[in-house]
């Protein structure tokens, strides 16, 4: 089992609660969330496996490898700038979500402006690191996370005032038919690695595929942790009226004997972590898919390609800015809306791309 | 290359320093927050903010108590912004006082500021002040460290356990005040000489104040909100009369809903204790009928609560939910709940185990 595979996995799944999905869904609470999450869990699954397989035939190569290979480049280039935009935008959102939700719970008088160059600077510089040093930094901060993220939310579940009747109320909404539009996004729980598959150490496979049980599983663990548990905490109706779910849920755990007494400082502690960790490998990922799609033809000295890298990443930077300064929040959340249903549709086209190119050239063998 | 950039850097953190932040001897940190109705405008905001000094020790705690007068708790607030002179931190307050005259119409209008304002705490303590928030805040008990800290400590149950005070949140109130078949309720808390008084219970519809527990009554409440024990139960059931100390408490409950006859609530309770103060039971006799007695005392009295709450329709635990998450009818059991809900009849069972007579027998 490759644990940076894992790894890049469950930051796509973690990073949830940040990029609205809860929120989504808990919105469509009473018309089709529980279908459309269960539809999700297969269409996703099904293609991230069949994308891991489609890898794994082709003997540890990661995505760019494999379509420079095997993908014929007038197909190539436009599918890598595609995958360099979304993931870029996924960061970029990420990135701003988290500047104004840190603002507010931390210090409300800020200028959001100087969150902003911080969480930029420390993304953009982690996205210019070596892919190894990323990935290595993944490994040990999700190791940190993912308890205490499991402690928070046992601490909501175990709390007296957690009403499990809130939740079981959504039994009586299994059986409505859900929107497309939901399906779309939950599926980015199961296939949201799929664009950061250009890390050689994440691309390593050893015999068989037997870890790919692991996306339906720990994808609904996931949404299930993210979805039901503000369901207990604020009931069925006040659920909906909180912009951003978590924080608020978060900051309904009261640690009595800890030493920090309300929960949402170690969210937020938690969230940063993750976020900046998502924005940074989406980042690296995005630069490195532009640079494979639009240089490709051309053969630069490493030192030249660091030196694009860099452009890259500046530009990056400076539009993530302007995006920051200009977004009010009605208009992130329909942005992020947007995202989902681009992520969507170019992953499935990309894993179409791929799997079929492998399959050929297996036969052509 | 790299020095540049390095130095590029710290440039900037130059730049950056000298915004927003501000040094906490420049802040007020207020730890409760009091809404009165206003005699001239509809809110009269009282905050108590903390003085910090540099011995902590009972009795020796300093505060300063700021109120105005606004048509919305913002307003008021601004204007109290304008009477100090430093920088309000709200993020610390601990504890939430509504006056009494402003929990008797539209209690979910006065919540709106407190979810939607950044910065206050989801877990602060909700309660409601007898007569008044501003009487409660003014109060300062001796034994406190820290201003307002005692009230903090008794919500908390950090310091005292007491089995009459319930306990509210701020997250908790706004969920009651919105979901169907839960209703919300607050602890009361009233000045005493020069203590506090907090042993009775405010039970709301969505918008008043409709029911105020006694303290027996809010005591077997609060045993049945939390699922906590650790309270007395006075058991008068001739010949026999002793003091049950509940130490293990347990119940569920069900709503029957049977074709033909009357729906009923099915309350099943098992409760251990230890018999604290008496003269008339005696260890060598049978204790069924110790047992018997107490049995009969708890379901007396927790049927008579559960009568009169649904005698005004509230229901603060949450049958209503329990009620609609059990069915599957979608959006028409809300419409049944609140035909049901009247008629309801209660069958209350309380099994108790007597672990001993105490020290003595």
């Amino acid at each position: 089992m490759n644990h940076y595979r894992l790894g890049l996995i469950g930051i796509a799944m973690l990073i949830t609660p940040i990029v609205y999905l809860p929120r989504f869904f808990i919105e469509a609470r009473f018309t089709g969330a529980i279908p459309a999450i269960i539809l999700a869990a297969m269409t996703g699954s099904l293609i991230s496996i069949w994308f891991l397989h489609s890898m794994k035939q082709s003997r540890g190569l990661t995505v760019l490898e494999v379509i420079k290979k095997q993908v014929p480049s007038y197909l190539g280039w436009p599918l890598h700038v595609c995958m360099s935009i979304t993931g870029y935008v996924g960061g970029a959102l990420v990135l701003i979500t988290m500047s104004s939700v840190t603002m507010r719970f931390i210090n409300p008088t800020m200028d959001i402006h100087v969150l902003l160059l911080c969480f930029l600077l420390a993304g953009g510089w982690s996205a210019l690191r070596s892919s190894r040093a990323l990935m290595f930094g993944m490994e040990y901060w999700i190791l940190l996370c993912v308890p205490l993220l499991f402690f928070l939310w046992f601490k909501s579940v175990s709390n007296t005032m957690f009403d499990w009747d809130a939740v079981l109320m959504l039994t009586d909404y299994v059986k409505i038919t859900p929107s497309w539009q939901l399906i779309f996004v939950g599926s980015f729980i199961f296939t949201g690695f799929i664009s950061f598959y250009v890390f050689k150490e994440a691309a390593k496979w050893q015999a068989s595929i037997h870890e790919a049980w692991m996306i339906p599983l720990a994808g609904v663990i996931v949404f299930c942790g993210f979805f039901f548990i503000p369901f207990g905490v604020h009931g069925t109706q006040a659920v909906e009226h909180y912009n951003y779910i978590w924080m608020n849920t978060a900051d309904s755990i009261q640690l009595k004997h800890g030493m920090i007494e309300r929960g949402v400082f170690i969210y937020l502690a938690v969230y940063m972590i993750i976020s900046l960790l998502f924005i940074s490998i989406s980042w690296y990922s995005a630069a490195a898919w532009l640079m494979n799609g639009v240089l490709a033809s051309a053969a630069y000295s490493p030192k030249k390609t660091r030196r694009i890298q860099q452009l890259v990443v500046v530009v990056m930077t400076v539009v993530a800015f302007a995006g920051g300064h200009y977004m009010n929040e009605q208009q992130l959340f329909l942005f992020t809306k947007y995202w989902f249903f681009a992520r969507f549709i170019v992953d499935v086209i990309l894993v179409w791309i791929v799997g079929s190119a492998v399959k050929r050239s297996k036969l052509s063998l | 290359m790299k020095k540049l950039m390095i130095i590029m850097l710290f440039l900037l953190l130059i730049n950056i320093s000298g915004c927003g932040f501000k040094d906490i001897d420049k802040r007020f940190l207020v730890v409760a927050i009091g809404v009165d109705k206003g005699e001239v405008k509809k809110y009269n905001v009282t905050l108590k903010l903390i003085i910090p000094t540099a011995l902590v020790s009972p009795g020796q705690s300093k505060y300063q108590l700021i109120h105005y007068e606004g048509d919305s708790i913002s307003e008021a607030i601004e204007y109290l912004r304008s009477e100090i002179d430093k920088q309000l931190d709200l993020g610390h307050a601990k504890i939430t006082i509504i006056g009494e005259a402003l929990a008797q119409d539209q209690i979910s209008n006065h919540f709106d500021w407190f979810i939607r304002r950044r910065g206050i705490q989801r877990i602060e303590y909700v309660a409601l002040g007898q007569p008044s928030a501003k009487d409660i805040l003014s109060l300062s008990q001796q034994s406190e460290r820290l201003a307002g800290n005692s009230l903090i400590l008794s919500f908390g149950h950090e310091g005292t356990e007491s089995s009459f005070i319930v306990t509210e949140y701020l997250y908790d109130f706004y969920e009651r005040l919105l979901e169907k078949g839960k209703d919300p309720f607050m602890p009361v808390i009233r000045v005493r000489g020069d203590t506090y008084e907090i042993n009775k219970a405010a039970l709301f519809d969505k918008e008043q104040v409709k029911l105020m527990l006694d303290p027996n009554d809010t005591r077997m409440f609060k045993a049945l909100l939390m699922k906590k024990s650790n309270f007395e139960v006075r058991v008068k059931e001739d010949p026999l009369e002793y003091t049950l100390s509940v130490q293990h408490l347990r119940y569920h409950f069900k709503i029957v809903t049977p074709s033909n006859g009357d729906p009923y609530l099915q309350l099943d309770m098992k409760v251990k204790g230890i018999a604290e103060e008496s003269d008339t039971i005696q260890f060598h006799e049978s204790w069924n009928e110790i047992e018997r007695a107490a049995e009969q005392s708890l379901e007396r009295s927790i049927k008579q609560l559960l009568e009169k709450m649904s005698a005004q329709q509230l229901d603060p635990l949450g049958f209503g939910l329990r009620y609609m998450a059990t069915r599957h009818d979608g959006e028409k059991e809300w419409e049944d709940w609140q035909s049901i809900y009247p008629k309801l009849q209660f069958r209350v069972n309380v099994k108790v185990t007597l672990e001993g007579t105490g020290e003595i027998n």
